[in-house]
């Protein structure tokens, strides 16, 4: 086990103190290390400081509100809190436009399946992950990151890099066949 | 089994930059074809990936007091995520928001295509979601598409020119798209339809007509 596969072993056991114990240490450990790439996330998304800072403070209460439904073989803790984040700021930008439901309802969440390879866990599995994707060649890499933080369409994604939509497609089908072959998927 | 949408729809949804419309439909498709679910699983993952690798953004002092001061007047939930279960109607939790009480009969149902009805449940910008249905067969005439529908097969099936849709298929129509879906005499079939909405005319003409032009457009 390599360093940080044991760091993000730590905040397994964190989430499921805090769900047992209600524990504020491992809270706060958890706090110190998500907090600021929370509010990196919600920054990259577009939200000013008052908002990616309201909105950390939503997404990390949050985390303590649900910390009993985490289940370790689901979901690793930066899955699970990327979600999160995802879902309270998607609430935040509907939030003007309708009374929303609470995304995060569990009867209207997709039934999460567990992680293909069950011999790992979550938080082992997903240190994996994050080698594997900066394995991948650059090109993919942006493309991946484009496509997760800069909330664009593929097509607004191919304008600003001046690239053909048929390109930004193949990039990303090619990022995300590489990480299946690291997922250990069939072809 | 459904076959799995295609993955850059699941990577929008797992990014969360989908637009609602279309996301409602990926989530209602997550919750009848495992396959799919198991994907969007992968790409979670991707985004905590990512998540781990951004630079962290300092945080002032007065958000970490507040989380902690918040902390005892946050309650925990004690309920575990719930299984998933599907009501009578059988349709998709993600759709109960634009379902009236009483069920998808209470819905303004109009007459659309041949042998089809539509009932609008929603437009958000360009796109717009409803549902259409044929309770006795039908068929719509060879069309293509200008700009992108989506059918997610709720209940029964249709087949075209290239597939077979059973409960839980997606059908993905655009311009590269030329087919007729047909539903088979005395067979039903029940759709979640969004459009992006190129092929839209405005008004009440155009929206008895529209679900029977946009399938006409294009369609010489």
């Amino acid at each position: 086990m390599d360093g940080q596969e044991e760091a993000l072993d730590i905040y397994v056991r964190d989430l499921l103190a805090i769900a047992r114990n209600q524990d504020r240490a491992a809270f706060a450990r958890l706090f110190g290390h998500f907090g600021p790439r929370v509010k990196s996330y919600l920054l990259r998304l577009g939200a000013d400081q008052a908002q990616a800072e309201d909105l950390t403070q939503e997404v990390m209460l949050t985390v303590w509100r649900k910390a009993p439904s985490y289940d370790p073989k689901l979901a690793g803790p930066s899955t699970w809190i990327f979600a999160i984040a995802r879902n309270r700021r998607i609430d935040a930008l509907r939030r003007e436009k309708r009374a929303q439901l609470d995304s995060d309802d569990p009867a209207l969440q997709p039934e999460a399946d567990a992680l293909p390879d069950r011999t790992l866990d979550a938080g082992r599995w997903e240190a994996r992950l994050s080698q594997a994707l900066r394995e991948l060649p650059q090109e993919q890499a942006q493309m991946l990151k484009l496509a997760y933080y800069e909330d664009r369409s593929h097509g607004d994604i191919a304008q600003s890099l001046r690239l053909p939509l048929g390109t930004v497609k193949s990039r990303l089908r090619l990022a995300i066949g590489r990480l299946r072959t690291m997922f250990g998927d069939e072809k | 089994m459904p076959r799995p949408i295609h993955d850059e729809y699941l990577l929008d949804y797992a990014a969360g930059s989908a637009p609602e419309a279309v996301s409602v439909l990926v989530a209602s498709h997550l919750e009848l074809c495992p396959a799919a679910r198991a994907t969007l699983a992968r790409l979670e993952a991707v985004g905590g990936a990512l998540l781990e690798q951004l630079p962290p953004a300092g945080l002032s002092p007065s958000t970490i007091e507040a989380v902690f001061a918040k902390l005892d007047s946050t309650p925990q939930d004690i309920r575990a995520a719930l299984p998933q279960t599907h009501d009578a109607s059988g349709l998709p939790k993600a759709l109960a928001p634009y379902i009236p009480e009483g069920g998808i009969e209470k819905l303004q149902w109009r007459k659309a295509s041949r042998g089809f009805e539509e009932a609008m449940l929603t437009r958000q910008g360009p796109h717009a979601m409803s549902l259409l249905r044929s309770t006795n067969g039908g068929r719509v005439p060879t069309h293509s598409h200008t700009g992108t529908e989506l059918l997610l097969v709720l209940d029964g099936s249709f087949h075209d020119e290239r597939a077979v849709y059973a409960r839980g298929d997606v059908s993905i129509g655009d311009g590269d798209v030329m087919h007729s879906p047909t539903v088979d005499r005395g067979q039903n079939c029940l759709c979640l339809a969004v459009d992006d909405g190129a092929a839209r005319l405005p008004g009440v003409t155009g929206r008895l007509l529209n679900p029977f032009l946009r399938w006409y457009a294009k369609a010489r």
